[in-house]
């Protein structure tokens, strides 16, 4: 027998004592270590569900971080014991909470998955293997609904006790294999600590899932990181009827994405991203993980009042629930009720700008901008009543929208019902109920009728939400 | 505001339609003359001749639209149709009659022609082709050569808001627009004499030829029709005449 | 939510039994008829017979009816809601018997599912609130706790779901007839896109594209299932597919346009005096009234009752009228009636004579035969012909009775 056949042989028969031991359970896990999953969570029933898999199936002792999608995503805690390994974070706006669950992890594996997974038994050591197989692999994905290349499978089980018994049956037997990709997109990655440490997190330029996910792996890529798709694992993914804020690929963000890897903008969709030849990009693959929320500016305007029964709620405009705010005050015209007096609100404003003549608001303006340090400016008038988080809502919504400008025409704040709306061409709206980032002609602003107009610069993304929580 | 009925069952124009190309020398003239009688207007397209035809055409007053191609369009024959039939719709007109430089109506079908047109029950008519075979008395009749006993639509009501379209085919186009199978018709019983055949044999040889090159798979028409132009002898009918 | 099950047949040709297991809000669910044990426990089903079902108070209940033939008992029982599962008529059953009453069915019905995309979009044209139990996605799109184990919706189990859900609670349930929609065009589109020379497949796209109000998109895949027929030799399509496209012309209110292609595809002389009165009406800017006629012209009944109900001429009402006839929404055209300002009534004895046959079948429909029979012989003092009703009502309460037996002789 040739020494080649010696080897295969040899293989064969370890193999086979591996597959024998594992029957018999004598087979440890892959590593002791904890391993931290990072749940993005969209649905609280399918997070719930998902949750309760993740107890149920990992062999591993785990810890995991869920993250609610949303302002609105209600608190599903009563569903676990205190014990569970979970911690429920808070919602935060204008930040990707994803980049922050990163910073604190200290286990040398990491899962992040989105809360439509549902994983099968065993699914945690057939993910890791792979790393222990290859030193080079970096990142690890089973086969889902969810990939959209080399492992995307699509399997239909009327109910989990049939998903379950597939994974069961099918996950031994091809135990082992795995295979190197050039991309992932998708709701389940298993990556190595250290990925973080040499490319960092998400581009926070990016929103959707498909893309970041896509520009991790392709950073990854760059330093020679190998991608593994484990053909030995299954999980199952639910899908929604409607579309999801983050499942559709803006065309701002294609823009991006498309410059950033030098490709042709008409390659969209995605399958020319497992093509590209990264060999050829020349960009800087660490993404920094740190990331401040958005800081905002809020010009809060007053203008001269002629109704002099009005009573302006500037008490309620200033408690905002969002901490990162520069308040710079703008008083046009003459007062005769002169709120400067009121030092408990005016004593809150980091500046104050004041003009005579109402003609002058425009130097008013002028004279807020040098003072702003915000990457957002949002006005708030004191003709108007906001809720104390009107400001954490429009940074949720700019944010989430990937928005240069952002209006309120809704009857209400915007929350997850809010329908976005962009018209074809520039509309002037009210400036009492707009936020632009912080950028070099963002658009007109205009008086008529003792009302103050904003007219978007036509190539800004400005996004208008037209429904809050009531029909209109 | 005033509503033209979309079937007019008086005062229709009838415009004949045909795609020509090197027919300065065979039937054209004759043909033209013919159709001076009973159309009111005839629209041609010129597939790049290169003999005059051209010319001759021009010499109809009754050619209302005349095209010549810089370039022959004929071994992309649904193009070619396609542009002829643009160009006659250009025309706005009620009834269309396609025809070939080398047909000729028989007299009863010309003096018909106005009753078929005008009323509002069917929108084309088919008439049954003749193969006229090595002149002008005898059309031919065999296992391969029974045109005459089906009928083909040559005359078709135009209806602006009717869908048309022609099978993307390199050659045997359909003359008409394909959708025109959807609508009533009728099948008359008006005859056309073909003279394409009525030519001497070394013509019809190279006519044969030219199929040949053109189609020797037979993807498009019958190997065994093509090879029949070549019969010894075939059968053949005198014609007679209708009596008016 | 208590539901009871009415299968035709009984529980063995019963094809919906997974749903039974998906049923929102799942308090008891009953079959009418006997139930093999097994069933019973798999399904987790009671049965109950026929005989100890009329003795339950149902007001509380939610019915599922799978047959026609039901549809008289079950009236008469005043449940909380009735839904109608709508199939083809089986071997052994009148076609056209089966058929006129699985509409009438359906028009009573708070909601309807059918299995049969051909009955699906059929109903889509004439009502409101159908929904197509089939699919080819194996994608998961909800759960449902059931017993020990966890069950899997796919894309219509999820929509039929929710709907149901909407419906106990009485809130309104449209979205989710779009949400199918939607679903429905983007796999026929795609499919598309594989196969382009298609016929059936660029047609039921373009259907789908018609349905979701995208006729500028729909043309399109008319025309090219259009072409496919005519070049396949399928030639009788002048009115299923030329024709449609008035309806999506009517749709982007481009009424003249309509009109043509409608004038186009006619040529008796009623039709062509339809094209006639429609120009007359665009004439005298009564638009929605030809666009209502363009609808119901191409048995788009569906969208021609939303187009004519926030109208209030004599005229529009007795287009409505007419709509709600040839959709078997007796209940509404009766009420039309005899709220008595149609102008179209030309003569005082036909209207009499309609009235008195709709309340005749809707007397019968609720299990009052007594009335319904005096109101039919009433019509025919007027009118002899009115006879055939009597002999058609006749039928379906045989037809009614001989299931009732089969299920009864099971229970």
């Amino acid at each position: 027998m040739s020494n080649r056949d010696n080897i295969e042989k040899n293989t064969e028969h370890l193999a086979k004592r591996f597959a024998h031991l594992d029957h018999i359970g004598l087979i440890g896990l892959p590593s002791i270590d904890k391993v931290t999953i990072i749940l993005e969570m969209t649905d609280p029933v399918w997070a719930v569900h998902s949750i309760q898999l993740l107890l149920l199936h990992s062999e591993h002792p785990i810890r995991i971080i869920a993250l609610p999608g949303s302002l609105e995503f209600p608190s599903i805690q009563q569903y676990f014991a205190k014990e569970d390994p979970i911690e429920f974070w808070p919602y935060e706006a204008g930040i990707d909470r994803v980049n922050q669950a990163f910073l604190t992890i200290e286990t040398p594996f990491v899962v992040l998955m989105e809360d439509r997974i549902m994983v099968t038994p065993r699914w945690l050591s057939s993910l890791i293997w792979p790393c222990l197989d290859e030193e080079h692999v970096m990142i690890v994905s089973p086969m889902s609904p969810t990939e959209q290349f080399d492992g995307k499978l699509d399997l239909w089980f009327q109910s989990h006790v049939d998903l379950v018994s597939y994974a069961e049956e099918h996950n031994p037997r091809n135990q082992g294999l795995w295979r190197q990709v050039t991309m992932f997109t998708g709701s389940c990655l298993l990556f190595r600590r250290e990925l973080l440490d040499v490319v960092g997190g998400f581009d926070p330029r990016l929103r959707s899932r498909e893309l970041k996910v896509a520009d991790w792996c392709l950073r990854a890529r760059m330093i020679t990181r190998q991608l593994a798709l484990c053909e030995d694992v299954y999980v199952q993914a639910l899908h929604s009827l409607q579309p999801r804020r983050g499942e559709k690929i803006i065309s701002d963000e294609w823009d991006v994405f498309c410059s950033k890897w030098g490709m042709e903008r008409e390659a969209y969709p995605l399958k020319s991203i497992s093509e590209l030849d990264i060999s050829k990009c020349s960009i800087q693959p660490f993404i920094s993980i740190h990331h401040e929320p958005l800081f905002i500016t809020v010009f809060l305007v007053v203008s001269e009042v002629l109704d002099t029964t009005f009573e302006p709620e500037y008490s309620t405009q200033i408690e905002q629930t969002y901490s990162r705010i520069q308040w710079v005050g703008i008083l046009i015209g003459e007062h005769q009720e002169l709120p400067c007096n009121e030092h408990r609100i005016w004593g809150s404003l980091d500046a104050l700008i004041k003009v005579r003549e109402v003609e002058e608001w425009h130097e008013a303006l002028e004279a807020a901008f040098m003072l702003a340090k915000g990457e957002v400016i949002i006005f708030m008038f004191a003709t108007r009543a906001y809720e104390s988080d009107y400001v954490t809502r429009v940074v949720d919504f700019m944010y989430r929208e990937s928005a240069d400008v952002v209006v309120n025409t809704g009857n209400d704040t915007p929350n997850l019902e809010a329908q976005v709306h962009i018209p074809k061409e520039p509309l002037p709206v009210p400036l009492s109920l707009t936020a632009h980032r912080r950028i070099q002609e963002a658009g007109s602003y205009v008086r008529s009728l003792e009302e103050y107009y904003f007219i978007p610069r036509a190539s800004l993304r400005a996004v208008y939400w037209t429904k809050g929580t009531e029909d209109e | 505001m005033n509503h033209k009925p979309i079937r007019k069952t008086s005062g229709n124009r009838l415009t004949a339609m045909m795609q020509v190309r090197n027919e300065a020398n065979r039937y054209l003239e004759s043909v033209l003359y013919d159709l001076s009688e009973f159309v009111d207007e005839i629209v041609i397209i010129d597939d790049a001749s290169t003999d005059g035809t051209f010319e001759l055409c021009q010499s109809f007053a009754k050619v209302t639209r005349l095209i010549k191609l810089d370039k022959s369009e004929f071994n992309h024959e649904w193009q070619l149709r396609q542009r002829l039939w643009d160009l006659a719709i250009s025309t706005d007109p009620d009834w269309l009659l396609a025809v070939d430089a080398d047909e000729f109506y028989e007299d009863l079908a010309k003096l018909q022609m106005r009753d078929l047109i005008n009323q509002d029950k069917y929108d084309w008519v088919g008439f049954r082709i003749y193969d006229f075979w090595g002149g002008c008395t005898h059309y031919r009749e065999d296992d391969l050569w029974l045109i005459h006993q089906r009928h083909t639509r040559l005359l078709v009501r135009y209806l602006p808001d009717f869908y048309y379209f022609y099978p993307r085919m390199d050659q045997h186009v359909p003359r008409l627009p394909l959708s025109y199978a959807v609508l009533p018709g009728f099948q008359s019983e008006l005859r056309v004499k073909h003279y394409g055949w009525a030519v001497s044999k070394e013509e019809r040889y190279e006519k044969y030829l030219r199929y040949m090159s053109s189609d020797p798979n037979g993807e498009w028409g019958s190997l065994e029709q093509y090879q029949s132009i070549l019969d010894e002898y075939p059968t053949l009918i005198e014609w007679k005449e209708n009596r008016l | 939510m208590k539901y009871m099950i009415f299968c035709h047949n009984g529980w063995g040709d019963f094809s919906y039994k997974r749903m039974l297991k998906l049923l929102p809000d799942r308090d008891e669910v009953i079959v009418v008829g006997e139930v093999m044990k097994k069933d019973e426990q798999d399904y987790d089903v009671c049965s109950i017979s026929l005989t100890n079902m009329l003795s339950l108070d149902l007001t509380e209940y939610t019915t599922i009816v799978c047959s026609p033939y039901w549809l008289k008992t079950v009236n008469s029982l005043h449940p909380r809601y009735m839904i109608a599962l709508l199939e083809r008529c089986p071997d052994d059953q009148d076609a056209e018997m089966w058929n006129k009453y699985s509409e009438i069915l359906a028009a009573h019905a708070d909601i309807v599912g059918t299995a049969s995309e051909r009955i699906y979009l059929e109903q889509c044209l004439r009502r409101e609130g159908i929904f197509l139990l089939s699919g080819e996605s194996p994608l998961t799109y909800g759960m449902v706790n059931h017993r020990q184990d966890t069950l899997f919706l796919n894309d219509y189990e999820m929509i039929w779901f929710e709907a149901l859900s909407c419906m106990n609670k009485g809130e309104r349930f449209e979205q989710w007839t779009y949400v199918q929609w939607e679903i429905r065009c983007k796999y026929y589109v795609d499919l598309g896109a594989t196969y382009p020379f298609h016929a059936t497949i660029s047609y039921l796209a373009a259907t789908y594209l018609y349905l979701l109000g995208k006729s500028s998109d729909a043309g399109m895949y008319v025309v090219n299932s259009f072409e496919q027929m005519v070049l396949h030799d399928y030639l009788d399509c002048l009115d299923s597919h030329y024709r449609f496209l008035s309806s999506m012309a009517a749709q982007v209110g481009d009424l003249e346009k309509a009109i043509r292609i409608y004038a186009v595809s006619v040529y008796s002389e009623v039709d062509q005096m339809k094209v006639i009165e429609m120009r007359l009406w665009l004439d005298h800017g009564e638009d929605d009234l030809v666009k209502a006629e363009i609808f119901r012209l191409n048995e788009d009944y569906a969208s021609a009752i939303r187009t004519l109900k926030p109208l209030n001429s004599s005229e529009s009402k007795s287009l409505l009228r007419d709509n709600y006839m040839q959709t078997y929404r007796y209940e509404d055209a009766l009420r039309l009636t005899e709220e008595g300002s149609l102008s179209h009534e030309m003569d005082s004895e036909i209207s009499l004579v309609n009235s008195l046959l709709i309340r005749g079948t809707i007397h019968m429909l609720h299990n009052r035969p007594y009335e319904a029979v005096k109101a039919i012989l009433t019509a025919t003092t007027v009118e002899l012909s009115a006879l055939q009703w009597l002999t058609e009502m006749s039928s379906y309460e045989e037809s009614a009775e001989r299931m009732l037996r089969s299920i009864a002789y099971e229970s």
